[in-house]
């Protein structure tokens, strides 16, 4: 359109527009004639415009808002007494003015400052009165008075102060290009002016360049003081500092983030101290040109996080290296600050003019009171800011180098071991000081990222000493293996070991330690004949020989490698071995023998001698607890271990107890992605899906899962035990097709991993096998079962519950098939023992009771399956509770034991008892749900309520039709007909 | 240059302009253009709801540094604000256009101000810009309207008195303008 058509548009288009909205149409068509696209063209506009009501009325970005601006056309200028003559500058309160009073009763100019609207200050002239008498008596050469205060007609809050011109503080010394010493005596009369407000009590709280002008005489004048307490929210005066959320809401910030302190950013009291705090961030400024903290960009939370948590970097390493200014600032000034920003207040300056004393002292080079940290202060800080686990890695990692010095020292020339101790020493301290943020391009290293370096340090920082050089590289890698990150650990231990083959002279000792750790990187990995090798290597090392210590190192290994393999007999051995060993040599009370009693434990375990396994486990934990204390990753294993052994005596409460005390140690030791959190998950989730808590139980096991498959190699053997996990939770929902993909998916990777030998497998098959039946492949089912069973045979030898298990699960296969029989012969087996193993109160020797009671009643033995079924319902109930489902089939079977009797009172009394449960937990169309009705038919007949079956059967009858299930329907036509 | 050499020289030139050296603004324009374009950037990397006012307060300062510390005549005024708002129109469509070639087909979701939280306003600021340069041939006074109303905020009183023109006529334009990008900018999502 050109503009001449467009201009001709316009013209109809406000006339249109002026007109009724039903007047439009007709005044369009006329005043365009013939043109009828000109009148489309109207038309549509108009109707555009209908709809744009609320089209662009919205500024999309937006210039210097309110006030500058209503004052652009010439308005009223009149303030109260005041007479506005221009805005001097735009802050987070609002504009400020410069003003002088209407009256001429007061000749200077003022600062007004007009707030923002939304400002909740509906009694800020009731505060300012209440105020007054102190803001009034702040009377200093370098602070700017507080003279007026009130309200503009539209109820729009103001303060009237001294007007200052000057720059702000940090332009003045850059303009002015002042010198540090110039620079520091500024800074000191700041420091003067706060200290003379704190002795009135009153605290700045927005103390930063911008409030701080130098006028043309070089004096420094604070603003606002007084102010933001003024405007603070009534619950924040007198102590607690605003929240996040009152100040990033829609009200005014009482601070300004980047220069607030921690405790005002952490809703604590304010105190001198948080002026102490602002001064130090001034200094910062002052003495750098830069902020203390780079803040920009950041979301609140962020820099909430970066001003309470992170260290600022020291002064001097922001300006240029090798240059006066720089060395100006190290040391003293550096400290100084330092002190001041301290996150904690007490530990800052006690005031701002110990501050300036301080900085005077430097001035006139006497020594500073403040103390640079001590190694011991940094090094706690450091640790302290992280997670327990983490920062006893940490910690782990300085021992160990230094101990590798000591090993040097014992062992080399005096001067040599001098010279290397000094290179460990460096490379420490090196690496600690790398902590520091600015070093860290501006933000602080974790432990993690601090190893990083140091093993990327370690290949070339002694190169020239390939023992020192090794036993750095086995340290980083032990440290590495503690964070479950044995792929990084790997390659350090590797050429630790190859640096030192070639060295004869170096100590047994420091080689075996490297093939030890090399060792546990095998049996990590799940490569345990390699494992096995090494360990025994180290063994070897130390039969017979003084070094009983190592030896009990060596022990102790190997037998956890043994017991990963499955030679559970081999591995008590040597766990025993290893026991006596620690007892002897470090006492009863150590940790050696705690760790011992806690691999004798798991041996115990997985020999299926559950009550020494909890027995060992306890034994461990409270030497563990004496030790450690409740935090600590040690503590949280052994509560793991009993946590086994007791969900495996069938003490499900106790255990649960324990693994949830176990997870919340965790937690607090260690990031998510922990292996060991993620061991206790899953144990907790084997645990929670028996009982009927299986939501959180998949929960548990999917954490888990992610976390190993995450860390692990694919293939290894824990993916494969979560995934087997998961297999029997889907189960329990009755998944039983995506249980049989898990189970499937986990023998794969648990066969090739393990070998045909090993109980995971024999496992993994006996689940499978339960699926593969559920599915109706009985003869897949009844392969695997029966390789499960000779697979446990061979593990655990006859006695062990898990064969019984499986056995039991024979036994229900060969039910099924109505092969009755051999199922009550197996089943037989299975009671004797678990009588003997678990004893006779037992769910499990429950359940088998309840199994051989099915078999008996389908080959007409209802009394003999009735003693054996009273003796397990109340096992039932005590364990699952008396809503289970176990309890409900229990029931519906003692119902058909009744019925078979005729029994009918009896029997209707217990099958009524049966379908609630069996209804709460199951679908509707489920065959134990529809099998209880035609019982409950069937037994309505014995009572010779005839109609009642039949109803009820002809009901059972069309929902087995509507959901195909075949076997419910010929039973209920069969039970229909015996009707008659 | 960077930043504080950046703002040095604008306090400097600002100091020209104020002792009466007209040169100074022409000089002082693209420098501030590009403090615009440094704050405008730091605006919108963050694009968080919460933090839309910040950069607001921190163009205005700029913008008083401009405005509030010497008498401005009409004509300066009239000046500053027509090139502020065309500079703002340019850095948000560069913006925008950066967005899209980096996430395509994916318009910029700009938040209106006020209603960050609770009523977003999805605006095709490349669309907008391709409309108003349309506009722009057919009557240019009308994109200024626009501009001076979606990218500084400048009130309908204001815009009228920068313009010379009355209360009635700039309403008048803007809202047949504001049909016109509407049915435009519908069109276009439309086709």
């Amino acid at each position: 359109m050109n503009s001449r058509r467009w201009e001709e548009v316009l013209a109809l288009f406000d006339q249109a527009r002026e007109l009724e909205p039903t007047e439009r149409i007709a005044f369009v068509r006329e005043a365009t004639g013939e043109d009828r696209e000109l009148a489309e063209e109207v038309r549509s506009l108009l109707e555009a415009d209908d709809s744009a009501a609320r089209f662009l009325d919205k500024p999309l970005f937006e210039l210097a808002p309110d006030e500058p601006r209503t004052l652009l056309a010439e308005g009223s200028r009149r303030l109260g007494a005041y007479l506005l003559d221009r805005p001097l500058g735009q802050g987070g309160m609002g504009a400020v003015w410069l003003a002088s009073r209407a009256d001429g009763s007061y000749q200077g100019k003022v600062a007004i400052k007009l707030l923002h609207r939304d400002i909740n200050t509906s009694n800020l002239v009731a505060r300012f009165e209440s105020e007054r008498q102190i803001l009034a008596g702040l009377q200093h050469p370098h602070i700017a008075r507080l003279l007026d205060g009130g309200a503009t007609e539209e109820g729009r809050p103001y303060l009237v102060m001294e007007f200052v011109d000057g720059d702000p503080i940090d332009t003045y010394c850059q303009t002015h290009d002042l010198s540090l010493r110039d620079r520091l005596e500024l800074f000191r009369k700041v420091c003067g002016a706060v200290q003379f407000a704190h002795q009135n009590l009153v605290v700045h709280r927005d103390l930063k360049a911008s409030n701080i002008l130098v006028n043309r005489d070089g004096e420094p004048k604070l603003l606002d003081f007084g102010v933001a307490k003024l405007l603070a929210p009534e619950g924040w005066i007198g102590g607690g500092g605003a929240t996040a959320a009152a100040m990033t809401g829609t009200g005014m910030a009482p601070m300004t983030l980047s220069v607030a302190s921690p405790e005002q950013l952490r809703n604590q009291p304010v105190t001198t101290a948080t002026d102490v705090h602002a001064l130090g961030l001034l200094l910062f400024r002052l003495l750098t040109g830069q902020p203390a903290f780079t803040i920009e960009g950041q979301s609140t939370e962020e820099i909430i996080s970066t001003i309470c948590e992170r260290e600022p970097p020291l002064p001097s390493t922001l300006l240029a290296p090798g240059t006066s200014s720089r060395r100006l600032v190290e040391g003293d000034l550096d400290t100084i600050v330092r002190k001041a920003l301290r996150k904690k207040p007490t530990r800052r300056f006690v005031s701002a003019q110990g501050l300036s004393e301080d900085l005077e002292r430097h001035l006139l080079g006497l020594p500073v009171r403040s103390r640079p940290d001590t190694f011991g202060y940094r090094w706690g800080k450091f640790v302290r800011r992280h997670r327990w686990g983490v920062a006893a890695a940490a910690t782990a990692l300085a021992s160990l180098l230094l101990f590798t010095a000591l090993l040097l020292v014992q062992q080399r020339r005096v001067d040599g071991a001098r010279r290397s101790t000094d290179e460990v020493n460096r490379f420490l301290t090196d690496l600690l000081y790398s902590a520091d943020p600015h070093i860290a391009k501006g933000r602080e290293l974790t432990v993690r990222e601090l190893l990083d370096a140091a093993a990327l340090r370690v290949w070339s920082d002694f190169a020239d000493q390939p023992e020192l050089q090794a036993s750095a590289m086995l340290t980083i890698g032990k440290v590495y293996q503690s964070l479950s990150e044995f792929e990084k650990a790997g390659p350090l231990l590797q050429r630790a070991q190859e640096l030192l083959a070639p060295l004869p002279w170096v100590d047994q000792r420091l080689k075996m330690e490297v093939v030890r750790a090399l060792a546990k990187q095998k049996l990590l990995a799940g490569e345990y004949e390699l494992a096995e090798q090494l360990y025994r290597q180290s063994v070897a090392a130390f039969e017979g020989g003084k070094e009983r210590e190592q030896l009990e190192r060596s022990l102790v290994g190997l037998s956890a490698v043994l017991a990963r393999q499955g030679r559970h007999e081999e591995a008590v051995t040597q766990s025993s071995r290893a026991l006596d060993l620690a007892r002897s040599l470090f006492g009863p009370r150590h940790r050696r023998v705690e760790e011992s009693l806690n691999s004798l434990a798991v041996l115990q375990y997985s020999q299926g001698a559950y009550s020494e396994a909890a027995d060992s486990s306890q034994q461990a934990l409270d030497l563990a607890l004496s030790l450690h204390g409740e935090i600590h990753p040690s503590v949280a294993n052994n509560l793991n271990g009993m946590a086994r052994a007791k969900t495996a005596l069938g003490e499900s409460e106790v255990a649960e107890k324990a693994l949830r005390r176990a997870l919340r140690i965790q937690e607090q030791l260690y990031e998510d992605s922990h292996t060991d959190i993620a061991a206790t998950r899953h144990n907790l989730a084997a645990l929670l899906f028996e009982g009927t808590r299986l939501d959180e139980a998949e929960a548990l096991a999917l954490q888990a899962l992610a976390v190993r498959r995450d860390t692990y190699e694919e293939g290894h053997s824990q993916i494969g035990e979560t995934l087997d996990l998961l297999g029997l939770i889907r189960y329990q929902r009755h998944d039983v097709r995506g249980a049989y993909d898990l189970h499937a998916e986990a023998l794969a990777i648990l066969l090739p991993a393990l070998g045909e030998e090993h109980e995971f497998v024999a496992v993994a098959r006996h689940n499978l096998s339960r699926a593969a039946i559920a599915l109706e492949r009985y003869t897949e089912g009844e392969k695997l079962l029966r390789q499960s069973i000779v697979g446990f045979r061979a593990a655990y030898g006859d006695e062990h519950p898990q064969l019984a298990f499986a056995l039991n699960s024979l036994g229900v296969l060969l039910r099924k098939q109505e092969r009755f029989a051999q199922a009550e012969e197996v089943y037989r087996e299975v009671l004797r023992l678990r009588e003997r193993s678990l004893g006779s109160d037992h769910v499990a020797t429950a359940v088998v009771r309840n199994n051989i009671a099915v078999v008996l009643q389908l080959t007409g033995k209802p009394s003999e399956a009735e003693v054996l079924l009273r003796q397990a319902l109340p096992v039932f109930e005590r364990t699952f509770g008396s809503t289970h489902r176990n309890v409900g089939t229990c029931l519906k079977t003692m119902a058909q034991i009744l019925s078979d009797q005729e029994r009918y009172t009896e029997a209707e009394e217990t099958i009524l008892r049966a379908l609630p449960i069996l209804q709460d937990n199951y679908p509707e169309a489920h065959g134990k749900r529809l099998g209880a009705q035609v019982l409950k038919a069937e037994i309505l007949h014995g009572l010779g309520r005839t109609e009642q079956a039949r109803e009820l059967l002809n009901q059972t009858l069309r929902m087995a039709r509507a959901h195909g299930r075949t076997k419910e329907e010929a039973k209920a036509q069969e039970a229909l007909r015996n009707l008659g | 240059m960077n930043p504080s050499q950046d703002a040095h020289e604008i306090t400097r030139l600002l100091d020209a302009w104020g002792d009466g050296n007209r040169w100074a603004l022409d000089e002082l324009m693209p420098l501030v253009a590009a403090e615009l374009r440094r704050l405008a950037k730091n605006y919108m990397l963050r694009e968080r709801p919460s933090h839309t006012l910040e950069p607001t307060a921190l163009v205005n300062e700029l913008y008083l540094r401009l405005v509030g510390r010497r008498d401005m005549n009409w004509k300066d005024r009239a000046h500053f604000f027509a090139f502020s708002a065309t500079t703002m129109r340019r850095i948000l469509v560069d913006h925008a256009r950066g967005k899209r070639t980096s996430k395509r087909g994916d318009g910029i979701q700009w938040l209106p101000l006020d209603e960050a939280m609770d009523q977003p306003q999805e605006m095709d600021l490349i669309a907008l810009d391709d409309a108003l340069k349309t506009l722009e041939a057919m009557r240019a006074r009308q994109v200024r309207i626009i501009e001076l109303r979606c990218f500084t905020g400048l009130k309908m009183q204001e815009i009228a008195e920068l313009l010379e023109i009355s209360l009635a006529t700039a309403n008048r334009e803007w809202a047949s303008a504001r049909a016109w990008l509407y049915r435009e900018l519908n069109m276009r999502e439309r086709g």
